[in-house]
């Protein structure tokens, strides 16, 4: 390619920089050879501009949809789960820790000089009886079936709206 | 068919779980992803694959997508990489394909069209016939830059090239289309006497 033919790509481009362009400019309309150049290299643009875009099959669109309907719906963590459960989650188990560290420091025999004596720790007796009656059974399984069925119809509400 | 949302907001939607939004999304961009893939392939059923294929690699990366570049722009860099991998696959000999087939036959319907139309189709059908004959990145280059309305830059991004290559690349491109064209129509004007 020659310089001249260059020097008008980059002018038409806007490639150049602005002392080129200026200095191009003025040679188009000065010199006749840069001028015969510019038209056709601006005619060259306009032809190949010109092309139109090819057209898939009919069923390009259903197609792919219907391979994107085997894939998972997108759905971000971000609106899935709130930060503030995440904090609360990770502050209950950094609570939990330091409250069981502290419980353990707590009770070694700091006083002890020879091998270590692990602390006696002896689980409070818990009647399960008391708490799990037929009543509270009931009462877990009607709430159960309750936000299965609010569930149940979102997830109906959600494959209506998407047909 | 103008549609009343941006990419942006479409992009948004499917993110929410809407599928539905891919396909409205799909169709502002399925004409050019199908063309570019052309280029590379040189067959209509081969691109419409890679075609497909890339509709449903962006799909399911959408989420990575970062508004930095446009995702006109994210969605060529796949297609790219794609029609890549597949010309790879295929070892397609580019030279050695029969561009004919590639073609619109217009030549058909020339006694539907006006002179005026048959004369802008026979254009096309030489421009089209000269880009054929170009290597795969050639051609990608030009049609990123003239019917995809891809910025320099933007084609660096969706090449994965510097700017400056893309620039060389664009020059010598037209240089060769060029004489392709120049080519083509004397072959055709010793045809005709």
């Amino acid at each position: 390619m020659n310089l001249i033919e260059k020097r008008i790509w980059d002018y038409l481009d806007g490639t150049d920089t602005a002392e080129q362009r200026e200095l191009t400019g003025q040679l188009i309309k000065s010199d006749p050879l840069y001028r015969q150049v510019y038209n056709e290299c601006n005619s060259f643009n306009s032809l190949v501009s010109a092309i139109d875009q090819e057209e898939p099959s009919m069923g390009f669109s259903r197609n792919v949809m219907e391979r994107i309907n085997l894939e998972p719906a997108h759905a971000s963590f971000k609106s899935l789960i709130d930060r503030r459960i995440i904090f609360g989650i990770a502050g209950f188990f950094l609570f939990t820790i330091t409250a069981l560290l502290v419980v353990l420091f707590y009770q070694i025999d700091w006083t002890q000089t020879t091998g270590f004596k692990t602390p006696e720790f002896t689980m409070p007796a818990i009647d399960t009886a008391k708490y799990l009656n037929s009543t509270f059974i009931n009462t877990f399984f009607f709430v159960d079936i309750i936000i299965g069925l609010y569930l149940l119809d979102g997830f109906l509400r959600k494959k209506l709206k998407s047909k | 068919m103008q549609n009343k949302y941006s990419d942006t907001e479409l992009i948004n939607k499917v993110l929410g779980g809407d599928k539905a939004a891919y396909a409205d999304l799909m169709k502002l961009h399925q004409r050019f992803v199908f063309t570019l893939a052309l280029r590379f392939t040189k067959n209509r059923e081969d691109a419409e694959e890679i075609a497909q294929d890339c509709f449903v690699k962006a799909y399911r990366s959408l989420n990575t997508f970062r508004n930095t570049s446009k995702f006109s722009t994210w969605l060529y860099s796949i297609v790219y990489t794609t029609a890549m991998t597949f010309l790879r696959k295929k070892r397609l000999d580019v030279q050695s394909l029969d561009a004919e087939g590639v073609l619109p036959k217009v030549e058909n319907r020339v006694s539907d069209l006006n002179a005026d139309e048959v004369e802008h189709k026979s254009k096309m059908v030489f421009v089209n016939k000269a880009i054929d004959q170009l290597l795969p990145d050639d051609a990608a280059v030009i049609t990123l830059f003239y019917q995809g309305e891809q910025s320099l830059e933007e084609i660096g991004q969706a090449l994965g090239m510097e700017v400056n290559t893309v620039k060389v690349k664009l020059h010598r491109a037209r240089h060769r289309l060029k004489e392709k064209i120049e080519n083509i129509l004397h072959h055709e004007v010793r045809e005709l006497l």
